[in-house]
């Protein structure tokens, strides 16, 4: 296959190209079912890798269309306006790639970088443990070195998309006697591997997104080790750190597109009925979740001169995941409130909103004070890093 | 021109604190409010500096600034708590220079230079519903509550409604006919008065804007002052941020200093997440396109809204921070949570902005997310 001809450098130019692209795309709409949908979200990113719409960020020899950060967030943003779906690697395209991009050997790169960019190979992250969630670097899964491989022992939790992947980017103490964060590394395990075991846990949602993965003396080749023995914590807070700010202007994106379509169906459920029931209450609220987002809009613009600028990770990401997570909550509760008592049913439409979307959304929007480290360890490096007052331990 | 705009606007950011702190510790402005919550010390320094002469536009002598560069001089403003009517000068009266007669705008150019003060009689500032003063010949008739510093002014600008639509109107505070009633302010920082005119004479030369010209004079007005009071307030919080994180690190209890409590670090980093979001938010509300009203407007709704919803969260979160010490009349933060009590309810109570963003969503079949810039 030749390559696609490379997008316009110039963002404007490159917005209206992307959103002249996205028009005339086959984009999928989401199954409901989650095989289904899995399927169709991992053609999608083929799709998008072959007409060149991935891997903005990323140099040309691997993969990539050696533009800038700028470039993804502006297709990012003209996805989230087509109603168009995510490509399905998300952990691969932000947080595995560009530690791989930046860690990486040479070799390690040409050989990972194209297949994930495309999609061919997926990539999970295993990092929380049963008893390794928020204080992650108590970690126990065990890298024991022998000969030229490394055995891995140990259980990871809460590893999306483990079930799919192709391969993990696992965190394992690979020296028991250095402080907890020194004796981190971070190695990339083929998930074909033996002694491998993925259980899928099922979320509320009723998806099974998330894993627990069960490794049972696992050998990979010290090749796979990323960026050196004891390097694994740096690199995690690194990416964790690069993954939030990306992450958060993603989503504030898809909830802006959400809240209009919540209006538009209010709107359409008044016109159609000649009147709404519930739009005096609706609209103090509606109007005040309105100033909220768009206050979060104005934050996020803060958030793209960052990534411009390379100022990341920073303390500024943890306010907007903060953010993030509080406006999203707020969306969906109130469609949830307006959709009154049908919101428990799966088929019904209240107020012109589906009650299975809405709810489906609200539940999904509770785990954003929890994921990607919780609400209260965000306020924690608030405090300690922005405002610089004392640790409080 | 560009080039010079760029560096009066970088040069008002950076002296208007420069400015602000020098008058925070100037002793003839403390001993004067000490007395009452005015300075007439402070006001001339404002005057001087310009910034109330910003936004007049280049053809009508002034800067030809726009509420983008204003925006940080109102912050500071918030940030001092300097009192005094100053967005009603800066927007008001700037924006209403160009659209007036010579003698008129002669008249409002001075209040702009400090001789004199200029005070918005607009009903809008307290209630959306408000009726305005009517003009009917050459005479005005009607009552306007919540007007700033009104006892003050030598001249009043006043939003009124013709027989074909609206007019804002000059009138010398002195003509007969026009009383003002001072009212009991709650608020340490603001002298509040109900204006009431009774058949008073104006003259053509007095009437600054009529009819479409009006209507777009005080839609610009409505939202610039809208902007200008979330930046107060965006001031307001930021203020109280800085306070309570330094008295948190100073202040020990249980041989620690408080801010190394988690259950304080939480309200703190809240704190600084809203302001946060605060600044940016006036940020981008006064770089909103002026040349497109519709965009504007909804700008300023939000950004308002939003600023006294963020600045009362942060405020209170400071009172708690600070414990029995900030509810002492000798501690700075009353000051600063009366007045944006005050500024909550000025230009948009917070539920009546909630409200009118909402029905234009659910009514109108417009652009649900309109770019504000």
């Amino acid at each position: 296959m030749n390559p696609p001809a490379a997008p316009p450098a110039d963002l404007d130019e490159f917005r209206a190209a992307a959103r002249a692209w996205l028009a005339g795309a086959d984009v999928p709409d989401p199954p409901e079912d989650y095989d289904e949908r899995f399927a169709a979200l991992r053609d999608w990113q083929r799709t998008l890798y072959e007409a060149g719409w991935i891997g903005f960020g990323w140099p040309e020899e691997f993969g990539g269309r050696g533009l800038t950060a700028a470039h993804q967030i502006v297709f990012s943003e003209e996805l989230a306006r087509a109603r168009a779906p995510q490509p399905v690697g998300l952990i691969g395209l932000d947080v595995v790639g560009p530690t791989i991009l930046g860690h990486g050997t040479d070799e390690q790169r040409r050989r990972l970088l194209p297949p994930l960019l495309s999609g061919e190979e997926l990539w999970s992250q295993g990092f929380s443990e049963p008893s390794a969630g928020s204080d992650l670097a108590s970690l126990r899964t065990k890298g024991v070195v022998e000969g030229e491989e490394i055995v891995i022992t140990g259980q990871k939790v809460w590893t999306s998309w483990a079930e799919e992947s192709d391969w993990c980017a696992v965190l394992a103490r690979t020296d028991p006697d250095a402080p907890n964060h020194k004796g981190i590394s971070y190695v990339l395990v083929p998930m074909d591997s033996p002694g491998i075991e993925v259980r899928p846990i099922v979320q509320m949602t009723g998806d099974a997104e998330f894993n627990e993965v069960f490794f049972d003396g696992v050998r990979v080749p010290v090749g796979n080790l990323l960026g050196g023995f004891g390097a694994g914590w740096k690199l995690a807070m690194d990416t964790l750190g690069h993954e939030r700010g990306r992450y958060a202007l993603r989503r504030r994106m898809e909830n802006e597109t959400s809240f209009v379509d919540l209006v538009a169906g209010l709107r359409e459920h008044a016109a159609a009925t000649g009147g709404n029931a519930v739009a005096d209450r609706a609209a103090v609220q509606l109007g005040e979740l309105y100033a909220e987002l768009r206050a979060y809009e104005c934050q996020a613009r803060a958030t793209v001169e960052r990534i411009v600028a390379g100022d990341v990770p920073s303390p500024l990401d943890s306010i907007d995941k903060l953010t993030l997570s509080v406006t999203e909550q707020h969306l969906y509760a109130l469609a949830v409130e307006l959709l009154g008592p049908a919101r428990m049913a799966a088929d019904a439409t209240a107020n012109g909103l589906p009650a299975g979307h809405w709810l489906r959304g609200h539940l999904y929007a509770r785990s954003g004070s929890v994921y990607g480290g919780s609400a209260q360890i965000q306020r924690s490096i608030v405090a300690e890093r922005m405002l610089d007052l004392p640790r409080s331990r | 021109m560009a080039a010079l705009h760029d560096d009066l606007a970088a040069e008002f950011a950076a002296t208007a604190e420069e400015i602000l702190s020098r008058l925070d510790r100037n002793r003839t402005v403390t001993g004067e409010l000490e007395a009452g919550p005015f300075s007439a010390t402070a006001w001339s320094a404002v005057a001087e500096a310009g910034w109330l002469e910003a936004l007049v536009t280049e053809e009508a002598g002034g800067l030809g600034l726009g509420l983008r560069e204003l925006a940080p001089i109102l912050t500071a403003v918030g940030r001092h708590l300097l009192p005094g009517p100053v967005a009603e000068h800066a927007v008001a009266g700037a924006l209403a220079v160009p659209a007036a007669a010579d003698s008129a705008a002669a008249r409002l150019r001075a209040t702009l230079a400090g001789e004199g003060m200029l005070a918005l009689v607009d009903p809008a500032a307290a209630s959306p519903a408000a009726a305005r003063p009517r003009l009917a010949g050459d005479e005005l008739s009607g009552g306007c509550e919540l007007v700033r510093f009104a006892g003050r002014a030598s001249e009043l600008l006043v939003a009124a409604d013709g027989p074909d639509g609206p007019a804002v109107v000059l009138l010398d505070a002195g003509r007969d006919g026009v009383a003002v009633a001072a009212r009991e302010s709650l608020d340490p920082t603001t002298e509040l008065s109900a204006v009431t005119l009774d058949g008073v004479a104006v003259g053509a030369d007095d009437v600054v804007a009529a009819n479409d010209v009006a209507a777009e004079l005080l839609r610009a007005t409505h939202a610039g002052m809208r902007v200008a009071v979330a930046c107060e307030l965006a001031g307001i919080a930021d203020h109280a941020l800085t306070i309570s994180v330094a008295y948190a690190k100073e202040r020990e209890q249980f041989g620690r200093p408080i801010g190394s409590f988690q259950a304080l670090q939480h309200i703190l980093a809240e704190m600084a997440r809203e302001s946060f979001a605060l600044g940016r938010t006036c940020r981008e509300a006064a770089a909103a396109d002026a040349g497109a009203p519709d965009r504007l407007d909804d700008a300023a709704l939000a950004a308002k809204a939003y600023a006294a919803r963020a600045a009362r969260s942060v405020v209170e979160s400071a009172l708690q921070v600070h414990g029995g010490i900030a509810f002492t009349i000798e501690h700075e933060l009353h000051r600063y949570y009366t007045h944006l009590l005050f500024l909550d309810g000025f230009w948009g109570d917070r539920r009546d902005l909630h409200a009118a963003l909402g029905r234009r969503l659910l009514a109108g079949d417009g652009d649900v997310w309109p770019a504000w810039s």
